[in-house]
């Protein structure tokens, strides 16, 4: 349909020697004086730079997924093990100096929002039974791998579903009170939101 | 250790009190119908697995993967039974190794352990749990074709494995489409976290629940297995959905199923367990069997019939 219809548009403008574009531009100009400033919505504009940031890091992270040997089937754990580490080394030089806030900067605040209104709709026994299993005592900073020795604490899937939704090489943990986006395939920290849970949560 | 000390709630009138006693290890206990009261159940007779020769057999593990003495003894066990009824796989309700992911540590957790049932060309089929590095997709003897979650078929009965510990949207929207899909007859869901559960510790997990139940119900699910919880425990059905708990294939938490629980049909929690089931035509049948061999439960599920799927709630 779509190849049909563009050199029917064409012809149908290029016959009378006249271009849409300045008219395309009129319209768009017209439209935009309608809208009022306090009409823009914040939260779809921080979560479009949240995206885009996320964007940046899922290409950086297949840069570096090609230089290391492809991740497939395999009997031999160590196979499994070395490709995550070579991985994970491979984006932390590559983002090295990272800080802690850098992706999650743009909706800081709606994040923070959204997992304190999750805890309060919570009952006491659910909020523990979400955090009994959550790691405690580390110091998070991007870059960390994340101690396989730990528990990945569940993540909710009402509160997934109400935080920006992540592409598939990144996920949301907590570790602590802390929100952290975790590099899936390479295992490590990539970002960290600190303190989004209440102290008073548990 | 032949005794083990569980502690039994029982409601006096107007009064909780509780009570320690020791029974030997394999004593199983109902909770009665109000769940007011609990009480040790005498061992009722065994439901036998039919050992049909073109039937679906497979063995449940869950949270299995301590490398320690306990997972051993079940595994021996498992093997044992695996003798007398040849289930062709097993499924592995997560937390499959636990602590460090060396590849010494899936031999010591994994392929030791269950060693006469790999060399049996018995199949397992592994779900993620909360300890399970996601990574453990791509370990071929866990038959996770690289993913996170997935469906196999195996005879008249298609089983979608689940990754509770991040149920996304994309997850839920791959969990309708292949629902939707799906002919079989025996439609069965597992995955680590439980919908419904008496542990004292976990409990049950509402936000799972609120949304995978209302796709079970829509399509015809007729059993859901999980683990999570150190203990097995076999759920009153709900919407006409048969809920088994069965975590304690290496980890044990005792005494932790929540006497006063309403939920409960029939809870083990003194001693580590497996199941071994059997899908003949129109009947599941199952057995719970702890560490020392004793069958702890057993019974048949009925499959739901599309036609008779309750409306949602």
């Amino acid at each position: 349909m779509c190849a049909e219809a563009s050199p029917t548009f064409a012809s149908w403008f290029g016959r009378r020697g006249w271009s849409p574009i300045p008219w395309l531009m009129v319209c768009v100009l017209a439209l935009g004086t309608g809208v009022h400033a306090q009409e823009v919505n914040p939260r779809g504009l921080a979560v479009l730079e949240f995206q885009k940031k996320l964007g940046d890091y899922v290409s950086l992270h297949k840069r570096e997924a090609g230089k290391v040997p492809a991740l497939k089937q395999t009997d031999s754990p160590a196979e499994i093990a070395g490709r995550e580490k070579l991985l994970g080394e491979a984006i932390r030089q590559a983002r090295a100096g990272a800080k802690p806030g850098e992706l999650f900067d743009p909706v800081a605040t709606i994040v923070r929002g959204v997992v304190r209104q999750d805890m309060a709709r919570r009952t006491v026994r659910e909020r523990k039974a979400l955090l009994i299993e959550v790691p405690q005592g580390l110091r998070v900073v991007p870059n960390m791998v994340y101690p396989t020795t730990l528990p990945l604490a569940t993540a909710p899937p009402a509160l997934i579903q109400e935080l920006p939704r992540l592409p598939d090489e990144l996920e949301y943990r907590f570790m602590g009170r802390h929100l952290i986006l975790r590099d899936v395939k390479a295992n490590i920290v990539v970002d960290v939101l600190t303190d989004v849970i209440p102290p008073n949560a548990s | 250790m032949i005794g083990r000390r569980i502690a039994l709630r029982v409601v006096l009138p107007g009064v909780l009190a509780w009570l320690v006693a020791v029974v030997p290890s394999g004593d199983v206990f109902a909770v009665g119908q109000a769940g007011a009261r609990a009480s040790a159940a005498p061992q009722p007779a065994v439901h036998q697995l039919p050992h049909e020769k073109d039937s679906v057999k497979f063995a449940v593990i869950g949270d299995s993967g301590t490398g320690g003495r306990q997972q051993y003894e079940v595994a021996e066990r498992l093997a044992s039974a695996w003798k007398a009824f040849p289930f062709t796989f097993a499924i592995m309700l997560g937390d499959n190794i636990y602590g460090s992911e060396r590849p010494q540590d899936f031999i010591r957790k994994f392929e030791k352990p269950y060693a006469p049932l790999l060399e049996g060309s018995v199949k397992f089929y592994a779900a993620l749990g909360n300890h399970d590095d996601p990574n453990q997709r791509y370990y071929k003897p866990f038959n996770m074709d690289g993913k996170r979650y997935y469906t196999f078929k195996v005879g008249p009965a298609r089983f979608f494995v689940l990754d509770s510990n991040y149920l996304d949207q994309d997850q839920l929207t791959w969990l309708q489409q292949e629902l939707s899909g799906s002919r079989e007859d025996w439609k069965i869901s597992y995955f680590h976290h439980p919908l419904y559960s008496s542990g004292a510790r976990h409990g049950s997990e509402v936000d799972l629940r609120t949304r995978l139940e209302p796709l079970f119900m829509e399509h015809g699910v007729s059993v859901v297995f999980a683990g999570h919880e150190h203990f097995y425990e076999r759920l009153k059905p709900q919407h006409g959905i048969y809920y088994f708990t069965s975590g304690g294939a290496a980890k044990l938490r005792s005494g932790n199923i929540r006497r006063d629980s309403t939920l409960t049909a029939k809870g083990f929690d003194t001693d580590r367990s497996f199941m071994l089931v059997e899908i003949a035509g129109e009947e599941m049948h199952f057995q719970a069997i702890a560490r020392s061999g004793t069958v702890v439960d057993s019974g048949v599920v009925p499959r739901v019939r599309r036609e008779s799927v309750p409306s949602k709630p």
